[in-house]
């Protein structure tokens, strides 16, 4: 009875504990699946480029990973990323680019996920920024 | 002979409660073998693996890349699992098309926390730029015994 005791707890706490783990796995696959960002706003200043942008996914941490032009520039912590909610991000340095040069903004998210491609250059004929290239994507497992 | 039969029996009972306590310790031993393999193996081992993932978050059309040859790639890492990942020479690799080209200096931070506010950059080296070619990465992270690949 001991014995059968002894095996039926190691054997229930470790069912319990892969259970947990699989319940984080299926929580972020389907938080990949359901990814979904909107582009709200693009604003720029002397030095700095503002995104506003809308979050259709399943709701993830929000620690959001900047890179500009390929290069990883900086972090920011919005808390909770809530569906439906709008967010906005300022990307020090990212504007004041008036050469007409191709830039290029990248959002990665805690769930592996990022939101880019996102390409904008100085239109000096309209004194705008033209933003083009939006695009999402998740990862894949290699096997 | 009636002395002997209670000294025997007495003989018997002693052995009797020898061989019960071997088998009985045996059991135990056996079972809390069993009760920590089940622990080591299914719980700690298959829900880490399950907790640990990372992914590669580099702008796929821009990749930071320098030097004049040997070239040096970084790719940024992101942990985006539940678990810390040891982040060493040892347990990271990184293969451009298909060649181990894995140069973690001046790139090796300890761990990467879950939850870490900033990516973790890994170089890869390569010979050669493949330009007008795609260029396929891999990178290999060996944890608890089971490698996960990107």
């Amino acid at each position: 009875m001991i014995a059968a005791s002894t095996l039926y707890t190691a054997w229930d706490n470790s069912y319990s504990s892969v259970q947990a783990a699989r319940e984080d796995w299926y929580s972020l696959r389907l938080s990949q699946l359901h990814f979904d960002v909107e582009l709200l706003g693009f604003l720029y200043n002397s030095t700095d480029v503002i995104i506003t942008f809308e979050y259709l996914g399943q709701t993830i941490s929000g620690n959001v990973v900047v890179l500009h032009n390929g290069t990883y520039v900086s972090s920011v912590d919005l808390g909770y990323l809530i569906p439906n909610n709008n967010y906005t991000i300022t990307v020090k340095g990212g504007g004041a680019d008036e050469s007409g040069a191709t830039n290029t903004l990248v959002l990665a998210f805690d769930n592996g996920c990022i939101w880019g491609g996102m390409t904008y250059y100085y239109n000096s004929t309209n004194s705008v920024y033209d933003v083009t290239g939006i695009s999402t994507q998740c990862p894949t497992e290699v096997s | 002979m009636a002395a002997g039969g209670p000294a025997s029996e007495l003989i018997m009972f002693i052995v009797a409660v020898i061989i019960a306590g071997s088998v009985a310790g045996a059991l135990a031993y056996v079972t809390t073998d069993i009760a920590h393999g089940m622990n080591d193996r299914g719980g700690a081992t298959l829900a880490n693996q399950l907790r640990t993932d990372f992914a590669i978050i580099n702008d796929p059309n821009n990749i930071p890349v320098s030097g004049t040859g040997p070239y040096n790639y970084t790719f940024y890492i992101k942990n985006i699992g539940k678990e810390p990942i040891p982040f060493t020479a040892n347990a990271v690799q990184v293969f451009i098309n298909g060649g181990n080209s894995s140069a973690l200096q001046p790139y090796i931070h300890g761990r990467i926390r879950e939850g870490d506010n900033g990516p973790q950059p890994v170089s890869g080296r390569d010979s050669e730029r493949y330009a007008g070619h795609e260029t396929y990465i891999r990178s290999v992270l060996h944890h608890h015994g089971g490698p996960r690949e990107r």
